[in-house]
């Protein structure tokens, strides 16, 4: 065995293993960096919030924290045998500097001979009339055999821009209650998930 | 010789828990920057009730109504006029905006002419199929108030035998909002 063949190939190996050290502390730093953003994005609550819809009134009630953070819809109706739909009832306004994501989760759910629901969905539109696209929906449906709740997974994350100021994002609410349905409530808690 | 191998293993052992540590430090960064997020929150609370408006048999054609008159299907047979063969009235003791809404079809080349229509004293017309095609879709909104009853009744022309379908939301809307609730009506014609 030649000694300096050796010495060089331990050297090569030192060399990789220097270089690979070097990439993932890079890497491990970018990430670090990433972190710091995002904390930043978590203190400043205000970019995002809800607005109260054109539907609030007549045939159902939104109230609104005062840091617009929280929105509490009371009044909601479903009939039996049909769809009962409330295309702007409550609207998500980015007014930060940057897009975010944003994702609709279940929160919580209540209520009393749920079982005369048929369901309950969550729609996020792109815009606040009818015309606009669904982004994501959220769906709660009654599960007769298990006689409890279908509860939804998160939706995927949509992007919302801040290059219109003037641009609001409706969350439908579309609700349908069984055949020969009885008195029934439902009180559901979801969460606008921001990014 | 044997010297250079333990230096390399000492050096090359540092070197991998170093590598190790980076790793699993550069993932846990990783997976807390993609789990962060703030939440709003909103509660809806929802009530079953009665329906706002209860439709009801017609004196034409053969009609079947679900238990709470929200849906119904409508059978007749050409030709002629069917007057009426539904009607429904306001239940909730408010004002509302209704329309019929063709969302689906089947068979209907054979319809020379399949007109619906909505009449309270003067007639609105809302669905339209002549020779065939849709000409009218979809209705402009009419006036439906408290305690209000409408009719609803049809005129048809068929070309050859057969049995066609034309479903169709009644749409009942609140005025000035976009709030509405959407009945399933089929409208049978067989023969």
């Amino acid at each position: 065995m030649n000694p300096g063949k050796i010495r060089s190939k331990k050297t090569l190996k030192l060399l990789g293993l220097l270089i690979s050290a070097i990439l993932i502390a890079t890497v491990s730093a970018a990430v670090y960096y990433s972190l710091g953003v995002t904390s930043t994005i978590q203190t400043s609550t205000t970019d995002v919030w809800f607005k109260v819809g054109s539907d609030n009134g007549t045939d159902c009630n939104v109230q609104l924290s005062p840091d617009n953070t929280t929105a509490v819809i009371t009044g909601l109706k479903a009939y039996p045998n049909a769809s009962y739909t409330y295309i702007d009832p409550v609207r998500v306004v980015n007014n930060g500097t940057i897009a975010h994501l944003v994702r609709l989760r279940h929160g919580s759910i209540s209520g009393t001979s749920e079982g005369n629901f048929s369901y309950v969905k969550f729609i996020l539109r792109n815009g606040t009339t009818e015309d606009n696209a669904t982004l994501v929906t959220l769906t709660y449906t009654w599960n007769t055999t298990s006689n409890d709740w279908n509860i939804p997974s998160a939706t995927d994350w949509k992007s919302i821009s801040n290059a219109n100021p003037d641009t609001e994002w409706s969350i439908t609410i579309e609700t349908k209650a069984i055949d020969n349905a009885q008195s029934a409530s439902v009180t559901i808690e979801i969460k606008v998930d921001v990014q | 010789m044997v010297k250079y191998s333990r230096k390399f293993r000492g050096v090359q052992k540092s070197i991998w828990i170093a590598l190790a540590f980076l790793l699993v430090f550069g993932f846990l960064l990783q997976n807390v920057a993609g789990s962060v997020y703030y939440s709003l929150s909103m509660d809806s609370g929802t009530a079953v009730l009665s329906p706002p408006v209860i439709l009801r048999e017609g004196t034409a054609g053969n009609s079947t109504i679900n238990t709470n008159g929200t849906s119904a299907k409508v059978s007749v047979e050409p030709s002629g006029d069917f007057n009426y063969v539904l009607n429904m009235t306001e239940n909730h003791g408010a004002n509302w905006k209704v329309r019929l809404t063709a969302y689906d079809q089947s068979n209907i080349t054979r319809l020379d002419n399949c007109s619906i229509y909505i009449y309270d004293g003067s007639n609105s017309t809302q669905i339209v199929i002549i020779d065939g095609n849709y000409s009218q879709q979809s209705g402009l909104w009419y006036d439906l108030n408290a305690s209000d009853t409408e009719y609803i009744w049809m005129h048809v022309e068929t070309s050859s035998s057969g049995t066609s379908y034309v479903y169709a939301y009644l749409e009942i809307k609140v005025p000035d909002k976009t709030v509405y609730a959407q009945y399933v009506i089929t409208f049978e014609i067989i023969n």
